[in-house]
């Protein structure tokens, strides 16, 4: 078959026929079409009487600890009017949103963890699978507001930092690409904190050995460390791996190269990366031996050998990313 | 699904028709064709709908905000674009989405036309496995049949961007189905 451009149209036209004739009668869908405009109508105007309530509510509140403040003092100063407060506290810095976050959002994500990585420079990128860069971004932090951008165009999107304490994030969502969801919470993996090394291992009671590269494929955070493996398997003949525990697994890991299992299960990675932290030539990096899986966990069961990657590695990994 | 700003309704949100009846007719005209165009991005039914419902919602939150008939098609295409790409990350495993395909259960009338018919399914199911950006252009170019500038501007991308994704989704394309034979 010759892929010309009618071929493609027919092929794309087969496929809409697949999910929608257009004959199918639109009554149903107009009706809920309508019942979704008188749903959203209302939640605008209850928003608006809640947000009218609390400003209100704010006004007076200041009102009467103004009034108290003026009562106190002996009539010798004049009553000032309330002022609103200067802008809270910054609740987390640049440095600290820097790196690899486990997002997990049920109500915007549809219940599966993604990783979204922030970089120094402005830019971020986030995928649920070991392509991190699947999607890209750029965002700004200023004060507790995050914005963000899909790269290229795209979907916009707004949060508000709500709480931050030693490696958990906590995100109001304003705007998630035109939805509104519940709070989005965030733990930053890498570099590491308190919050992501406190991750528990996974049972690994009903672990099989590895036998599939495939079945390694996927992002891993190293028990108890900010250290992520990512295999990207999708092609089992050429899989790879990147090797970060800087908070840059998606832009510039510190190390990444090749994969291979043999049939003992024996788990090879194969630095391509020049030292200090590769190999100075293409040799195996680091060896896991006796590997076994489930669908959350990984286990060298008969321990790790660092080769030549500079890199302390231990035997249990948490699957924080599907393949 | 064809260009579809020409309407026969009196589409542009400042026309003195009241609101509602504009928009009512204009979910009927444009209603199907936008499932249709979501189903090509994210191959689920139930979502495709999904996506097609909220663009109309935000239609009409934002009706006072639009100037033109050819802006209101526009921003249907645009919002359920958008849609989309908020549906794909909640389904997540794009890659599984292939597997979601539903298979067709006409079948062909000759060896010709059902080997034929073969070969558009397989072509289908190829463009739903092309990353969603160069998807989204195909499907823009040869499904809504735009031109690249109109495409550019329905992705908010630039137009190099547009030529840039078509070309590697065509090689794609080529690579995926000679391989598969």
């Amino acid at each position: 078959m010759t892929i010309d451009d009618r071929a493609i149209e027919r092929a794309l036209t087969a496929l809409a026929d697949d999910g929608y004739a257009t004959s199918t009668n639109v009554d149903p869908a107009y009706r809920e079409f309508v019942a979704r405009t008188s749903r959203a109508e209302r939640l605008r105007h209850v928003t608006r009487w809640a947000v009218a309530a609390v400003v209100v509510g704010i006004l007076a509140l200041g009102g009467i600890l103004a009034f108290q403040q003026g009562g106190d003092r002996d009539g010798r100063d004049r009553l000032q009017p309330a002022t609103p407060r200067p802008s809270t506290t910054q609740l987390i810095s640049p440095t600290e949103l820097v790196g690899t976050w486990l997002v997990e959002a049920d109500s915007l994500f549809g219940g599966f963890p993604w990783l979204w990585t922030f970089n120094a420079d402005g830019s971020g990128s986030g995928s649920p699978n070991a392509n991190t860069t699947e999607n890209t971004w750029v965002y700004t932090l200023s004060g507790n507001s995050i914005g963000a951008r899909d790269r290229p165009g795209g979907c916009a999107y707004s949060w508000v930092v709500s709480r931050y304490d030693a490696g958990s994030l906590t995100l109001e969502v304003l705007n998630h690409c035109g939805n509104l969801g519940d709070d989005i919470t965030l733990t930053r993996l890498s570099p590491a904190s308190p919050a992501g090394s406190a991750i528990a291992m996974p049972s690994m009671t009903d672990a099989t050995p590895l036998r599939d590269v495939a079945d390694a494929g996927g992002v891993w955070l190293m028990r108890g460390t900010g250290m992520l493996l990512a295999i990207e398997a999708r092609n089992p003949a050429f899989a790879t791996y990147r090797l970060d525990d800087q908070g840059s697994l998606a832009s510039d890991p510190v190390d990444r190269g090749t994969v291979a299992l043999d049939a003992t299960g024996d788990l090879t990675l194969v630095s391509t990366n020049p030292p200090p932290h590769g190999c100075a030539a293409s040799r195996p990096g680091a060896r896991l031996t006796g590997v076994v899986v489930t669908p959350l966990g990984l286990q060298a069961r008969q321990g790790v050998e660092s080769v030549c990657i500079d890199a302390d590695l231990t035997t249990s990994w948490i699957r924080v990313a599907a393949r | 699904m064809n260009d579809g700003d020409h309407s026969a309704t009196a589409l542009h949100p400042g026309t003195t028709l009241d609101r509602d009846v504009v928009l009512e007719q204009l979910f009927r005209d444009h209603y199907a064709s936008l499932v249709r165009l979501a189903y090509c991005l994210i191959g689920d039914r139930a979502a495709s709908e999904d996506a097609a419902q909220e663009a109309f919602v935000s239609l009409h939150r934002h009706w006072e905000g639009l100037r033109s008939s050819g802006a209101v098609v526009a921003y249907l295409r645009r919002a359920t674009i958008n849609q989309c790409r908020t549906t794909q990350r909640r389904l997540i495993r794009g890659r599984g989405a292939l597997a979601r395909l539903p298979s067709r259960a006409d079948t062909a009338s000759s060896e010709d036309s059902a080997v034929e018919h073969d070969e558009l399914r397989r072509l289908a199911a190829a463009i739903r496995a092309l990353p969603a950006r160069q998807r989204e252009v195909l499907v823009c170019r040869y499904f809504l049949e735009l031109s690249e500038v109109a495409t550019s501007e329905a992705l908010e991308i630039g137009v190099s961007s547009v030529k840039q994704h078509a070309h590697r989704a065509r090689t794609a394309l080529h690579a995926m189905m000679g391989e598969s034979r």
